[in-house]
């Protein structure tokens, strides 16, 4: 059926005139043949039967008068042609006359007839006549109908060819018009030189080249717009080209192009210059101010005759000549630099005379990275430049750094971040009262990471806050099962990171540990950030806890703070105490320490007891707490 | 007469005898009729040569060369007397009067509308007439 569906029209009409006149033909063929057989039949019977009746009234007469020589009687019969037989009867069923024809055809068909012989005036049978009529005009009206009748299929066939014809070229046109269409492209013009058309095909050109007409109008609009647009494209693409590989503030290449240029040559020279404490020419003069002068660096840049491009907000790079040697560079830059801090670059009213740095990578693979790494080693020795030296390791370094930080990301993730503590003893008992919180990583061998090894890697990656609410989820989990206080380290990202504080917050309240943990807090990041720290001490005083200051008089401590911070604990910085047997000096420092503490009534631990000579002295002088590899070691609890 | 086929055979003369047959004074009427036959047919009825001749009831029982009877009104004890010489002579009888074919005569000629020949189908099974078959076609069968 879907075959028929999808059919061509031409076939369509075809099919359909075709079993339309199929059945109407068949129907009245049939119909046809059935009169025309009766009635041929029919008309043989009535033949027959008019013979019959022809001698029927002598032959009854004769059987009635008892006549056996009939012959003669019914000569007018026999001698046709179409009687094959006749037979009589009389009531005994004795035949009396039997009359065959021999040349009777016994394959033609015959009409039989037979009839009562009525006594002549009276309803009595007194015999019967059988007359077989010959079929052989039945027969031949029979083969002419056949004949006729295929003579009319084949005509009617002859004539749905000539229709099938006819049809197809009737739907010529729809064909052209369908194939003009089809190859039909916006911008081309269609004509339709149909060599023939009905009046429907017409509208449906008309209604094409309206069509094509309007298409022809939007295309001409879409091909104005399409310019237009082309145009702009351009312009756009240009200026996008021009933001991509320039620096809009300087004009100068920028690192993008940089990056570009470097790849016309395997192996580059790259100077990367960094202006010093351009930072704080920003914070002190302003961003404007910033922006014009390094403008006017970046022009002071281009006059140098080098190519100059600028890859960061106050650095700019140079591709150096490749046949330079390290002696020529060093030279160069030094050179360069001279000139540098010569200059006077004027905003407004004020002079400034401005100091840079170079790091250079000679002959690179990586040039500009490598001549990161040089920066930042020139930045860090206080050297002017530095050219990059692969033997130095620094690149493994940041490989070691990537591993690591992959290493703590994973600990993160399969719970290999534990805890050890290590027990806080009171000098006057002896008695571990407390145990500092120390975090390690558990190697998946089962060894141990020290903190100094993941833990500034992890500030860096900001994963530190995790590992934080780790060891506090463990520490007080542990210690809620237990009586004595313990510690935990806490840097400046914890006490500014609201996430960690919340967590503290809700971990102290489910393990009820808040009246027994005590918070390490250095003492230069309560003065970096003192305010949040003094409301972080304030929340967590609030929940019961204590705060100890951490190392404490390692750097420049500040008595006051600690008064502002009111703090419950100073842990004397272990390089202090670790070699206050043998230096005077140490042990003055400490001595002030404990006194200043007596005096505001807080309590002090000592770091690094190692010795019992150490742990007699911190005891001597008061110290409250001793911690240390002498009083114990870090252990699982 | 003409339609008998065995007409010329009770006579050796040639031609087949019609008798105008009669009873008691009723000779003359027969025998105008005769004269008046043989005067319209000259002789011949079709291809049949024949002679009408009167002739009483009791001659004509006596005789057998008489191929066909036709009787003028007569006594019914005349008709019968004709009505068996006929069946048994092989000799049509026919009559005037229809009544006669209730008193075995074999045939009349009743001129109604039209002329129709009546024939009496026991008279004529009993005796062994012979006719033409159209005599069958023209006449009515009566009991």
């Amino acid at each position: 059926m879907s075959h028929f569906s999808n059919a061509r029209l031409s076939t369509k009409i075809l099919m359909t005139l075709l079993i339309g006149g199929s059945v109407i033909f068949a129907v009245s063929t049939l119909a046809t043949y059935w009169i025309v057989r009766d009635l041929t039949l029919d008309t043989q019977k009535e033949k027959a039967s008019l013979l019959i009746q022809s001698i029927e009234p002598t032959i009854a007469i004769s059987l009635f008068l008892g006549i056996k020589e009939i012959e003669d009687k019914v000569s007018s019969i026999t001698r046709l042609d179409e009687v094959v037989a006749l037979e009589v009867t009389d009531i005994k069923g004795i035949r009396i006359f039997n009359y065959r024809k021999n040349a009777s055809s016994p394959l033609t068909k015959t009409i039989k007839i037979t009839k009562n012989l009525m006594e002549p005036s009276s309803p009595k049978s007194i015999g019967t006549i059988t007359l077989t009529y010959s079929g052989e005009e039945f027969a031949k009206t029979m083969d002419h109908f056949y004949t006729l009748y295929g003579l009319i299929i084949m005509g009617a066939i002859l004539t749905l060819w000539f229709i099938l014809i006819w049809i197809n070229r009737l739907l010529m046109p729809i064909k052209l018009i369908a194939h003009k269409v089809h190859n039909f492209r916006p911008g081309e013009k269609i004509i339709f030189d149909i060599p023939y058309a009905q009046y429907e095909f017409v509208q449906i050109i008309q209604a094409f080249e309206s069509m094509q007409k309007r298409v022809w109008n939007y295309a001409q609009k879409f091909q104005t717009i399409n310019q237009d647009l082309e145009i702009k494209v351009k312009e756009k693409t240009h200026e996008l080209i021009q933001n991509l590989y320039h620096d809009t503030l300087t004009t100068l290449s920028n690192r993008l192009k940089l990056q570009e240029d470097l790849l016309l040559f395997p192996n580059n020279t790259v100077a990367i210059f960094n202006i010093d404490d351009f930072k704080e020419v920003n914070d002190f003069f302003g961003i404007d101010a910033g922006d014009d002068l390094l403008a006017q660096i970046a022009y002071w840049l281009s006059e140098t005759k080098l190519q100059p491009y600028r890859i960061g907000g106050d650095e700019f790079a140079f591709i150096l000549p490749r046949e330079f040697s390290r002696e020529e560079i060093a030279h160069k830059i030094t050179t360069f630099l001279s000139n540098f801090e010569e200059r006077n670059f004027i905003i407004g009213e004020e002079t400034f005379h401005l100091r840079g740095t170079v790091g250079v990578a000679i002959m690179s693979r990586k040039p500009i990275i490598h001549a990161d790494i040089a920066l930042n080693k020139a930045r860090s020795l206080k050297k002017p430049y530095s050219l990059y030296d692969s033997a130095e390791g620094i690149e493994d370094q940041y490989k070691t750094n990537i591993a690591m930080s992959a290493q703590i990301r994973q600990a993160l993730i399969e719970h290999r971040i534990v805890c050890q503590y290590q027990p806080i003893v009171n000098c006057k008992t002896g008695v571990t009262d407390k145990y500092e919180t120390l975090v390690r990583i558990q190697r998946d061998d089962g060894t141990l990471i020290p903190p100094n090894d993941f833990l500034p890697i992890a500030k860096k990656t900001k994963l530190y806050s995790s590992i934080t609410q780790e060891v506090i989820y463990q520490a007080c989990h542990t210690f809620s099962n237990r009586t004595e206080h313990f510690s935990i380290n806490l840097s400046n990202s914890d006490i500014l990171d609201p996430h960690t504080l919340t967590t503290i917050e809700r971990i102290l309240k489910q393990t009820n540990t808040a009246n027994r943990i005590v918070f390490e807090i250095l003492e230069s990041e309560g003065i970096e950030n003192f305010d949040e720290v003094a409301l972080f001490i304030t929340r967590m005083k609030e929940l019961g806890a204590s705060i100890a200051i951490d190392d404490f008089g390692s750097g420049y401590s500040n008595f006051e703070n600690i008064l502002k911070l009111n703090v419950d604990f100073l842990k004397i910085d272990g390089s202090l105490i670790k070699t206050i047997d043998q230096n005077p000096r140490h042990r003055i420092v400490v001595e002030s320490i404990v006194d200043f503490a007596h005096r505001i009534g807080i309590e002090t631990i000592a770091e690094f007891v190692a010795t019992e000579d150490i742990l007699s002295i911190v005891t001597e002088l008061g110290i409250t707490y001793s911690q240390g590899y002498h009083t114990g070691k870090p252990m699982s609890l | 007469m003409a339609l008998d086929t065995q007409a010329l055979s009770h006579s050796s003369s040639g031609k087949a005898i019609l008798g105008i047959v009669y009873d008691d004074n009723r000779k003359n009427s027969a025998k105008k009729i005769a004269d008046e036959i043989n005067s319209n047919h000259n002789g011949n009825v079709g291809a049949l040569p024949f002679i009408a001749i009167a002739i009483s009831v009791d001659e004509l029982v006596i005789r057998h060369d008489i191929a066909f009877a036709y009787l003028i009104d007569m006594s019914k004890s005349s008709v019968n007397k004709v009505a068996s010489w006929g069946t048994s002579n092989n000799s049509p009888t026919f009559s005037y009067n229809a009544q006669n074919l209730d008193l075995g005569i074999l045939g009349t000629i009743v001129i109604e509308r039209s002329t129709v020949i009546y024939i009496n189908k026991n008279v004529l099974k009993a005796g062994k007439f012979r006719f033409n078959d159209s005599l069958f076609q023209i006449a009515r069968l009566v009991e």
